[in-house]
């Protein structure tokens, strides 16, 4: 212990020791022995009494006794031995001090989760047994909205990859219920879907109705189960902008554009587009359209002329989306997540754990009706104003 | 076997003292809250 005073030193704890007898022959014991932490001479016993260690059942002298008192005052870790010899180490000393410091560290990583009742068996828990926490889990990620306006892209991204990531996550159940959105949020949230898939089981669920891009999403996992009477397919891609030209003129507005590139004006919504124009927009939607039809060809094992048989923009019920490919599975949600622990060979009952994606930090400041509301009209204002190329 | 102390158990609150130390100086247990101290017992010198 004298050895390694440096190391009690920076855990701020301080070493003291309790002698048996008088003032000077703690002196010249400690002072020969260069030890350097302080020493009190305790004559009578009378501490050692009080701390129940002075025992009448050893005749030899005192039994081996330690003490760590936290710096609340409150005892952590007594250790008594009954013979001379049994003493404790001063690694296990070290685990001990070290001991609430861990569990406070453990206590922030499970913080997210739940609060626990304090008390020192509640904190200890954690070392020996299984926790709930700590448990195999299939996380439920829900895809609902309008993908682009409620289902945002970059939040969507980063909560598969943190299920990509997570020990705990065993599979994942994807449920969707969404009349498609835009191309590129789709395309990104499929992408980040089939790099999980790659790692873990997934199962998409569709509820309601997975459409367009909202199908698309639901390729990315490995399964797709879905109500009978839900809606799936709607392959096809859609280029949608606003032409106010004869509204401009009725109200006497001209607008006067000035661009370089030829073509830079296209997108301008108080113009009729020119035959060229149109074609080039015709070019990109068609080329938009092979991409889909490609990415649910390769992700469904069905080839690319079926699926564009089927890829007419318009929607199936699931029951007829199983017939000719589109769905793996009928059934409700239990029979979803049963898939899953299925896929992931878990053998007890699997915990499910619903995930969402952190909403902006507006949004949760907000209340929910007057960001909704705020978000709705948004959505309302760039879908009518803005061109996009949407699967919808 | 090393046994629980009867007086003193976990989790209990360290019964405070003042003891003289080598130095010559009065220290009290309870001059140490704050920080976690490791109390021992010595078994004498002899």
């Amino acid at each position: 212990m004298r050895d390694r005073y440096g190391e009690f030193q920076q855990r701020n704890a301080e070493i003291i020791a309790i002698a048996p007898d008088t003032l000077e022959h703690a002196q010249a014991y400690f002072r020969q022995n260069d030890i350097p932490f302080p020493c009190l001479a305790d004559p009578d016993r009378r501490v050692f009494r009080v701390y129940d260690v002075k025992s009448a059942m050893i005749s030899l002298g005192q039994r081996p006794g330690l003490f760590v008192i936290d710096g609340a005052g409150a005892v952590r870790f007594a250790y008594l031995g009954f013979q001379p010899w049994e003493i404790t180490t001063v690694d296990e000393t070290l685990k001990q001090l070290d001991l609430p410091y861990r569990l406070a560290r453990a206590m922030l990583r499970m913080a997210p989760f739940t609060r626990y009742p304090g008390g020192i068996a509640m904190l200890v828990l954690p070392q020996i047994i299984d926790m709930p926490w700590q448990k195999p889990r299939i996380a439920v990620l829900e895809v609902s909205g309008a993908i682009g306006a409620q289902v945002r892209g970059p939040e969507m991204v980063r909560t598969i990859k943190a299920l990509r990531e997570d020990e705990r996550v065993q599979a994942v159940v994807v449920e969707i219920d969404s009349p498609g959105g835009s191309a590129s949020v789709s395309d990104a949230i499929f992408r980040a879907l089939q790099k999980l898939s790659a790692k873990k089981p997934t199962v998409a669920f569709i509820g309601n109705a997975g459409l367009s891009g909202g199908y698309l999403i639901a390729c990315g996992a490995q399964k797709i189960v879905a109500l009978p009477t839900s809606l799936v397919g709607s392959i096809g891609v859609i280029f949608t902008r606003p032409v106010v030209e004869e509204l401009m003129q009725k109200v006497g507005v001209r607008m006067v554009t000035t661009h370089e590139g030829k073509l830079k004006a296209m997108f301008q919504p108080w113009k009729e587009p020119t035959p060229e124009e149109q074609a080039k927009v015709q070019a990109l939607t068609e080329e938009y359209y092979e991409w889909f039809v490609n990415s649910v060809a390769t992700s469904r094992n069905l080839t690319v002329e079926k699926v564009r048989e089927i890829a007419t923009g318009e929607m199936y019920s699931a029951a007829k989306g199983k017939d000719i490919g589109l769905v793996d599975e009928l059934g409700d949600f239990e029979r979803a997540t049963d898939l899953a622990k299925e896929l992931a060979k878990m053998a007890e009952e699997p915990r499910l754990q619903w995930v969402r994606p952190r909403r902006p930090l507006l949004e949760r400041l907000m209340a929910r009706t007057s960001a909704s509301m705020a978000q709705a009209l948004l959505g309302a204002v760039e879908a009518s104003v803005t061109p996009r190329i949407d699967f919808r | 076997m090393p046994v629980d102390s009867e007086t003193v158990p976990v989790g209990a609150e360290a019964p405070d003292f003042t003891l003289t130390a080598i130095d010559g100086r009065e220290v009290s247990l309870s001059s140490y809250r704050g920080r976690p101290v490791v109390l021992v017992f010595l078994r004498g010198f002899g």
